[in-house]
């Protein structure tokens, strides 16, 4: 060989073939790796991941079947009430008076003051807003009631009443312990606000008898306790049979810009000045 | 001295070709051979590699979300996107509920026997631009007025919405009615879970 080829290409052919060798053994090491740090953990997520696709695609059939069966749209409700697009201030005081009169009732508050409302703005998306004003006495209990009943005006369901995450939590636990239970649960979401305020007892019995998990159970018990839902018994508790009566549910939506307290003439007596946000649809 | 290097060099080329040869071609037959076997994967009972596992992963995990959209969809009753935000800014606006009782109990907590001490005059929450102003006096401590009005402040730190309470001037004041006191007036921007 060394008569054929000159010592120095031979050399320099053994150092590129020694290389190329280095290179492949570091290729190799690096791919066995990968696939003990990346892929191991991975194998492990798709089995639950499979399940959980298995668990969804059971639990859309479902609810489509639910969805076919829903008679009416909360959204027309939405488009009839809560964002109307007939000015929805009269509606707004009435109700106000009305949680007002109840809670003078239960001496938490004195006389509301008229209620000023200034000139429309836009806002965007077709949306105006209408900024409204008023006064009025009130104690530490009394600035709670007024706080919730506007900052609960304008939710249809007790979905409307949970935040996301709260409805996140209640559909994992159903998925976890129960997927069929996504048509109870899909039932207990949709109920009307005022109707589970009138009788919560009733609708989250029905949710907890049909999926009677302990884990979910706590779980229902802890949001009913500790989330909007307690706002929503206490305040349309009492207010609801009223509310309806006067065909004035569902209410108009609320937004607080401004909440002031000043000390009141009694002790623990607040004078409150509360400017608001009516909001009306400029296209139907 | 280089000529002797110069053939060691000479001999030992031949042989290291060989070597390196021979090496490159093991290293390479393991990589196709052994290597695979090392790496691969049991994906529902097909063996496939580290690539085909990390796109199944990422093909799931996309059905997954795409499902968890649509069964929001459906279960949940409101869809009205203009709806939606309105809802949102109403639940941050619930946010701050909890920080009248909050600030209540730091200001019961200051009473000595039974005398207001740190008093509010004015609670002014901006939802808007989220900022809460709070004026009023501590009173009723004497000397200690601006101490008890420092004990105010941190503990109105102490709650997460408040973290960023700014420090007020710390001053004595004499009033012929409320004897020794010292006034605050403070505007705190208002921390929330987004």
């Amino acid at each position: 060989m060394n008569k054929k080829f000159s010592p120095l290409a031979l050399g320099l052919i053994g150092c590129l073939c020694f290389g190329l060798s280095l290179r492949l053994v570091y290729e190799s090491v690096n791919q066995i790796v990968a696939v003990r740090q990346e892929g191991l953990p991975v194998l492990a997520e798709l089995p639950v991941m499979e399940r959980r696709q298995e668990v969804l695609k059971e639990q859309l059939e479902l609810s489509e079947l639910q969805a076919a069966l829903r008679v009416g749209s909360p959204d027309e409700l939405v488009h009839a009430y809560v964002l109307p697009t007939e000015n929805p201030v009269e509606r707004f005081v009435a109700s106000l008076n009305l949680a007002a009169d109840a809670l003078q009732q239960a001496g938490v508050i004195g006389e509301i003051s008229s209620i000023e409302t200034s000139s429309e703005q836009p806002v965007k998306n077709g949306l105006v807003q209408i900024p409204i004003r008023f006064s009025v006495a009130l104690n530490e209990q009394g600035t709670t009631a007024l706080r919730q009943f506007m900052l609960l005006a304008g939710r249809l369901t007790v979905a409307d009443a949970l935040l996301p995450s709260e409805i996140e939590a209640l559909f994992e636990r159903v998925e976890a312990d129960n997927p069929t239970g996504i048509v109870p649960l899909e039932q207990f979401l949709s109920a009307n606000l005022l109707d589970y305020a009138h009788d919560a007892k009733a609708y989250e019995g029905s949710l907890n008898h049909a999926i009677p998990q302990p884990l979910f159970t706590s779980l229902l018990m802890q949001l009913s306790e500790e989330s909007a839902l307690r706002d929503v018994r206490d305040i349309f508790g009492g207010l609801g049979p009223e509310l309806k009566q006067q065909r004035l549910w569902p209410l108009p939506l609320v937004t607080i810009q401004e909440l002031v307290l000043r000390q009141g003439r009694a002790p623990g007596w607040w004078q409150a000045t509360v400017t608001a946000s009516i909001y009306r649809r400029t296209e139907s | 001295m280089q000529h002797k290097l110069q053939s060691i060099l000479a001999c030992a080329a031949a042989p290291f070709c060989l070597f390196s040869f021979v090496l490159l071609g093991s290293v390479g037959l393991i990589r196709l051979v052994v290597v695979p076997l090392l790496t691969r994967v049991d994906i529902n009972g097909e063996q496939q590699q580290l690539g085909a596992l990390l796109e199944r992963h990422a093909e799931l995990s996309a059905m997954l979300l795409e499902a968890e959209t649509k069964r929001s969809a459906l279960v949940l009753p409101v869809q009205d996107p203009t709806y939606g935000v309105l809802k949102i800014e109403q639940q941050t606006q619930q946010q701050f509920n909890p920080l009248f009782q909050a600030i209540n109990q730091i200001v019961q907590a200051a009473e000595r026997g039974g005398k207001p001490v740190v008093t509010l005059q004015e609670i002014h929450v901006n939802y808007v631009e989220r900022t809460l102003r709070l004026r009023g006096d501590v009173r009723n401590a004497g000397q200690s007025s601006v101490s008890v009005l420092a004990w105010f402040i941190d503990s109105l730190r102490s709650i997460p919405m408040l973290a960023d309470t700014p420090t007020p001037p710390y001053e004595r004041k004499e009033d012929p009615y409320l004897g020794q006191y010292s006034p605050y007036d403070i505007v705190i921007p208002l921390r929330l879970d987004e």
